[in-house]
């Protein structure tokens, strides 16, 4: 009973979580940007999503959330949807919520993998549409894109590992979960 | 006992994601390389085009949000005033402000508007008016989404202007929306000519946001302040419309070309209104003298080429590639 409990409010987190990063990413994304780069929302919602850990469900996240981006931008379907994949799937290897446990490693761990991703996907863009100087693309896309993304990353990671786990799923109880011991309860 | 189906399950839960993982992961590189494809790209065109039409009150929504904070600065600085001698003061200094912003704001708009008139008229355009919704929401392209599409006679590859000069080309159409790639993309290219010299070139985009006049031979008379000119050649721009004026030119030694940076003239603004050139008459095109001046620049820089040791050949392949990109 605790089990399922448990996965539905997990559930309810992760939907909020994707609409509010699907309306940012549309409201205000076009709106943050620093030289050539812009914030992407969808890359933090599935950063978020992987290190609230927890089975398939981050992994979800982070596939539909990578196809929304390629959805409302101009490159090819697919790209960023497989590397927050890859991202996920590497930043997702405990199975519970690390926003909690260690904030601060999250957002080490984030930093690393929003350079990752960012440097893969400019690059892949730039294969599959060639065009712009290298050096220009690293220093006026990837760079500052990836600094904002991170930036952004940064109040999401804190708000979450300072809330309650139930405090995003429009009520229920207020009992917090302990890693390890959710099984047994 | 408890502990040992704890970890079974886990074992389970590790498979089932494991499991999960490579199925979308297949799942990602099919869709990628179906829709990096010319055959099968229009599909996911067609999907791009449900989910911008679906998404586009939300990106209006964020545009009308977001406006207000342009004037964030003055809002926080008459918060510090003293708040008991001005309360009533300020309630009606709000009201007038807000109607002052809007006033303006509707007199700039009748400005634009009327420029925008003007351009049409000067250049006879024929053209649809739009208005831009918001800019790129990816780091890889810099464009613009604009609220007129499809439904409005709008095709992919038509030019974009305001009224300073040009904006950009329509690079994806949907129905209600279009997105438009500027000039100062990387992968944008229009052909254009050095208002007073007449030297031919092409106008390309940069990352930091500036536009370089590429192939422009060194012996061409360039100067600093110069207006740089949609030169027609290629026939999807039209002729004579401003694109940058330069800021900066290089001419080292033996060089073919000289590099010239220019800054546009154009600017893109949420809700601001553009043009969208629908057709182009037979005065937009580029005159014969144009083509020829342009072909005998070629050829002269081919011959500096053979008396320069060393340098290759300096024809360039892609010189008239107005609108390719």
């Amino acid at each position: 009973m605790m089990i399922v409990n448990d996965q539905n409010q997990r559930t309810r987190r992760l939907v909020i979580l994707c609409i509010v990063c699907f309306v940012l990413q549309l409201a205000l994304a076009p709106f943050l940007a620093l030289g050539g780069g812009h914030v992407n929302f969808c890359l933090i919602c599935a950063f978020v999503a992987a290190f609230m850990g927890g089975g398939s469900d981050p992994l979800w996240v982070a596939f539909i959330s990578g196809i929304f981006y390629d959805l409302t931008s101009t490159t090819p379907v697919g790209l960023m949807a497989l590397l927050l994949l890859l991202a996920a799937f590497v930043m997702n290897t405990a199975d519970r919520d690390r926003l909690v446990d260690e904030p601060v490693r999250c957002l080490r761990d984030g930093a690393v993998m929003v350079l990752a991703v960012e440097l893969v996907y400019q690059l892949a863009v730039l294969v599959v549409s060639p065009g712009a100087p290298l050096l220009d693309v690293l220093f006026l896309r990837w760079l500052p894109a990836s600094l904002l993304d991170w930036i952004c990353l940064v109040p999401f990671v804190l708000v979450l590992s300072r809330t309650k786990s139930d405090a995003l799923t429009l009520g229920g109880s207020a009992k917090k979960s302990f890693p390890g011991k959710r099984y047994k309860l | 006992m408890v502990a040992n189906s704890s970890l079974n399950g886990l074992g389970r839960n590790d498979d089932g994601r494991l499991r999960t993982f490579i199925i979308l992961v297949v799942v990602s590189l099919v869709l990628f390389t179906l829709s990096a494809r010319p055959e099968t790209a229009g599909a996911f065109g067609f999907a791009k085009g449900i989910t911008q039409t679906v998404t586009a009150p939300v990106r209006y929504l964020g545009t009308l949000v977001t406006m207000p904070f342009q004037g964030l600065g003055n809002v926080v600085s008459n918060l510090t005033a003293p708040e008991a001698t001005l309360s009533e003061l300020q309630a009606q200094n709000e009201q007038l402000i807000a109607e002052n912003a809007l006033l303006r704001e509707q007199a700039l708009a009748a400005e634009r508007l009327e420029a925008l008139l003007e351009l049409k008229n000067t250049n006879q355009l024929t053209s649809v008016g739009a208005r831009v919704i918001s800019s790129a929401v990816d780091s890889a392209t810099s464009s613009i989404t604009i609220d007129k599409g499809s439904m409005d006679g709008i095709e992919v590859g038509m030019p974009v202007t305001d009224s300073l000069g040009l904006v950009g080309q329509v690079s994806e159409v949907t129905p209600t929306t279009s997105i438009v790639r500027l000039i100062t993309d990387e992968r944008s290219g229009v052909s254009a000519m050095v208002q007073e010299s007449r030297a031919q070139g092409q106008a390309e985009g940069a990352a930091d946001g500036s536009l370089r006049l590429a192939l422009v031979s060194a012996d061409q008379k360039v100067e600093v302040g110069d207006l740089v000119v949609t030169s027609g050649l290629g026939g999807v721009f039209p002729k004579g419309l401003p694109l940058g004026i330069v800021t900066s030119v290089n001419r080292g030694d033996g060089d073919l070309y000289q590099t010239i940076i220019m800054r546009p003239v154009a600017l893109t603004a949420p809700f601001e209104e553009v043009l969208v050139v629908t057709e182009l008459s037979d005065g937009q095109h580029a005159s014969a003298e144009d083509a020829e001046a342009a072909e005998r620049q070629d050829i002269d820089a081919s011959q500096n080429a053979e008396d320069i040791p060393g340098t290759s050949d300096g024809d360039p392949s892609n010189d008239e590639s107005d609108g390719e990109s």
